[in-house]
């Protein structure tokens, strides 16, 4: 291992840091959030974080089955038809900019408001 | 005395075969430890030491052809076809890289400097048509997190490859 091997270690983990903190610093959570559910590209629809009792939304297309909650300012994903389940395990969103994906069902689920930005290239 | 110096070769195809069929095997023993499926698009990659000692014997162009075969074998026998997509974008691209890395940095870098920014590449390529097929490019908000394990993952392998260059000698010296 020689020390440009070393170096391209340190310049990857360092990128990867650096890109995390942004994305911290960036998607910093605010008021008035969306959280925006899209099937294979498109808008379904958007449904407003600030959910007194809690909502509960069933999302049936010809791609699969999804249940979502949206209680206390967050959003997860509780069934789904497909068969990895990562978007269950994945836990609950709140912050801008921060998704759940279920790629089998081709199900999208982000968050949108004020301070979040249109997007970012790394 | 024409089939010698042919680059198309019997040791050439025979290398290839068995480039393949080991990266084949490699790849299956892989998925049956759940514990090298971190997340998900993140694994070890263990198979790649057979891309990795491809490129260092015979070059670039014999490592695309041993990782897109092994590519479009491996999803075929897994069923999952659209994952092929995937993988077959993120090997064009991080042997692409691999070379523009030995054009630039001659002898500098080593088997596991390779391994790691491949490593990273066809984590790129494979978030690149995610993003391509879902339409969306907030996909590649989760890259940072597999760097992170392509630079550990690619770190192991590369070391792995390195050890068996050091073992097996290059099909083309013998």
């Amino acid at each position: 291992m020689t020390k440009w091997d070393k170096a391209i270690f340190c310049i990857l983990i360092a990128g990867a840091v650096l890109a995390l903190s942004l994305q911290g610093f960036l998607f910093s959570s605010s008021p008035g959030l969306q959280a925006v559910v899209e099937v294979d590209g498109s808008e379904y629809g958007r449904y407003t974080l600030q959910e007194k009792n809690g909502k509960t939304l069933a999302i049936r297309t010809e791609f699969g089955y999804n249940k979502i909650v949206i209680e206390n300012g967050s959003v997860r994903v509780t069934e789904s038809d497909c068969p990895d389940h990562l978007e269950i395990a994945a836990g609950s969103i709140q912050k801008s900019g921060e998704m759940l994906v279920c790629l089998p069902n081709r199900l999208v689920i982000r968050i949108e408001g004020e301070g979040s930005v249109d997007g970012v290239a790394y | 005395m024409a089939l010698r110096t042919d680059k198309w070769n019997a040791r050439y195809v025979t290398t290839a075969g068995l480039l393949v069929s080991c990266g084949l095997v490699l790849h299956y023993a892989e998925s049956l430890i759940p514990v090298f499926q971190v997340l998900p698009g993140g694994k070890l990659g263990l198979a790649n030491v057979v891309t990795l000692l491809a490129f260092s014997w015979y070059g670039a162009g014999f490592a695309l052809l041993v990782g897109l075969l092994r590519c479009l074998l491996s999803s075929l026998f897994s069923g999952a076809l659209t994952m092929m997509f995937y993988s077959g974008a993120g090997t064009i691209l991080s042997i692409v890289a691999m070379a523009c890395l030995k054009k630039l940095f001659p002898s500098k870098i080593s088997t596991v400097g390779r391994s790691m920014l491949g490593a990273f590449f066809f984590n790129a390529g494979q978030t690149a048509v995610c993003a391509l097929v879902l339409e969306n490019v907030y996909i590649f908000s989760y890259l940072p997190v597999l760097t992170i394990l392509a630079a550990t993952c690619g770190l192991l392998t590369g070391i792995a490859a390195k050890q068996i260059e050091s073992l097996i000698l290059s099909p083309r010296r013998q």
